[in-house]
């Protein structure tokens, strides 16, 4: 009998082979002015490549990511979007971004953190509740937006919570200590649910490596990470992270304290070629991405993304630990034509005739 | 050198804010001239944070505090520079292109610059192709150099530069690019001069691109 999607992703994270890769691929990245300049978006582009919507019936993302909407930013209506935690989001460009942190000095006095008993209260149970009954079968991952360094730097903007680790090393270890106690309330909620794993969203890396640098990162953030992913094991959930650019030289910590996928891998990143990690860590860790979103996707002809997506089927599945997806979500730019290769090879390696 | 202007090298590298204008002060007490201070205060101690940063021994956070200290130095220090006409290393016209709105990249690099002597005109973010041309026109820099985090704004260099072409001031200026989906290729089929991976590299990149078209 056939795997379900969320059979497929629990098997390939305990490093089992399955019939085929299980498989996400995102559209839409709240791109709205860029998509305007590319004409429509990639989904309707396809719509009128095939004649029809079918293909959006038969892409079956295995992975099912639920947010936790109460914590993130609305972008709308208006121009200026307050979050709760009193950051001011410059929200009528895309893509949306911080216009003024809460914190202006390097201080939390004063400052108090959103009641997360209030941000996730019954409505929010039973909304959550009737997204998960909704993802069936599938792998429901539930997040909760901005993670640990994330929050950190919307809270004092970026270039500040950058300059405070390194000139201001004990207020930041303050706040980061305050906002682990924050999201562990947090995921104290999530774990109660009847769901596989906590979605976590941290940039940790930029394109060249490790953003706080490799020695800041163990020391600052690896011991609240550690706290936080124990918390979700403890309640027999996986842990999965996003996180964008190079962070191979940090992936050894990553794995000690316990994450279970990593999301994105961007393959142009330095040392982050998808294969080679795979050779480094792959019985250690399940990688979820790995297609070039900076390259072969936007820039490549369908022709290589049907050969990298073999390669990759080929050469990441053996012995599990992988779920096929591009880097991240097709960007407007992408030629219809490129998108239609990814979906096409994607269906073809589940066994599915299309079109 | 004088003892000062190795400690002020050093404060700067430690990323001091509070030492280094102090130092600057004490160093034009002494009789230094600003040039002096400049060259080898200021931009000795970013020269190290630039190649202490492309050897991995230092991270985006220690480069980002170094040119806060900085910015301190050079907020006496730039008067006393424009008053006794010293010549900045090289003039750069800065942005993130059109449709584009990162900007710590495109900042990162205008700091390593300002910190290697060059004067920057910062046109901020989403930046039009026909600012960036008037920009050249108004300022006469020797480099224009682009950042693009997207690949959806990436055309936006090409785009640029057609615009120099067309406003007849390409051939004036250099162009270098840079950006995290940005490549070497890249670089060379939108018909730039220079492509530097990181904000240290943008660095060598200006100082050799200005100095072949001064020998020039």
């Amino acid at each position: 009998m056939s795997l379900t999607p969320r059979e497929r992703v629990s098997a390939q994270i305990k490093h089992q082979e399955t019939d085929y890769l299980p498989y996400t691929i995102r559209f839409g990245s709240d791109m709205g002015e860029q998509i305007e300049a590319y004409g429509t978006d990639v989904a309707e582009r396809l719509d009128t490549y095939y004649g029809s919507p079918t293909w959006r019936t038969l892409v079956d993302n295995a992975i099912a990511r639920i947010n936790t909407h109460n914590l993130g930013v609305d972008a709308s209506t208006g121009s200026i979007y307050t979050d709760v935690y009193g950051c001011k989001w410059r929200v009528d460009r895309r893509p949306f971004h911080l216009e003024q942190p809460v914190l202006k000095t390097p201080s939390l006095r004063g400052y108090e953190f959103p009641d997360v008993d209030a941000l996730f209260d019954a409505a929010w149970k039973q909304r959550t509740l009737h997204a998960i009954e909704q993802a069936k079968d599938h792998f429901v991952v539930v997040g909760f937006g901005f993670g640990l360094w994330e929050r950190a730097w919307t809270l004092r903007g970026f270039d500040t919570a950058l300059m405070d680790a390194a000139g201001e090393p004990d207020f930041f270890a303050e706040l980061v200590d305050q906002i682990t106690e924050h999201q562990l309330a947090i995921i104290e909620r999530l774990v109660e649910l009847p769901m596989d794993g906590v979605m976590f969203s941290d940039d940790w890396g930029y394109q060249r490596g490790v953003l706080l640098g490799p020695e800041r990162w163990r020391r600052v953030m690896k011991p609240r990470l550690a706290r936080m992913y124990a918390r979700v094991h403890t309640a027999g959930k996986y842990t999965l992270s996003h996180c964008c650019g190079s962070v191979a030289d940090i992936l050894p910590d990553i794995i000690e304290i316990g994450l279970d996928v990593l999301e994105s891998v961007q393959p142009e990143a330095e040392k982050m070629n998808p294969y080679e990690l795979k050779r480094q860590f792959g019985s250690q860790i399940t990688f979820w991405g790995g297609l070039g979103s900076q390259s072969l996707i936007p820039f490549g002809k369908p022709d290589e993304i049907r050969t990298e997506v073999a390669k990759m089927c080929r050469e990441m599945s053996k012995g599990g630990g992988y779920v096929l997806s591009p880097a991240k979500p097709f960007q407007p730019e992408t030629p219809t034509e490129n998108a239609a290769a990814i979906i096409e090879s994607f269906l073809q390696q589940a066994g599915v005739k299309f079109p | 050198m004088s003892n000062v202007l190795n400690e002020l090298a050093d404060k700067l590298y430690a990323g001091d804010a509070k030492s280094v204008p102090v130092l600057v002060q004490s160093a034009l007490d002494q009789g230094l001239t600003p040039a002096q201070v400049l060259n080898d205060g200021l931009v000795a101690g970013m020269d190290r944070v630039g190649v202490d940063f492309r050897n991995g021994e230092i991270f985006v956070p220690e480069v980002l505090v170094a040119a806060r200290a900085m910015h301190a130095g050079m907020n006496i220090l730039r008067p006393l520079l424009v008053q006794s006409h010293v010549a900045s290393a090289g003039k750069v016209v800065l942005g993130t292109v059109a449709g584009d709105l990162h900007d710590i990249g495109k900042n990162l690099v205008g700091m390593m610059l300002e910190g290697s002597g060059f004067e920057i005109i910062d046109l901020g973010i989403d930046t039009p192709p026909g600012k960036f041309a008037d920009a050249v026109k108004t300022h006469q820099p020797h480099l224009v150099a682009m950042s693009a985090l997207l690949t959806t704004t990436m055309p936006g260099m090409k785009r640029t530069i057609d615009a120099l072409t067309q406003a007849g001031v390409r051939a004036n200026v250099k162009v270098i690019v840079g950006g995290a989906p940005v490549t070497e290729t890249f670089a060379r089929e939108i018909g730039a001069d220079g492509y530097a991976p990181d904000a240290a590299s943008a660095v060598e990149l200006a100082r050799a691109l200005v100095g072949k078209e001064q020998k020039a």
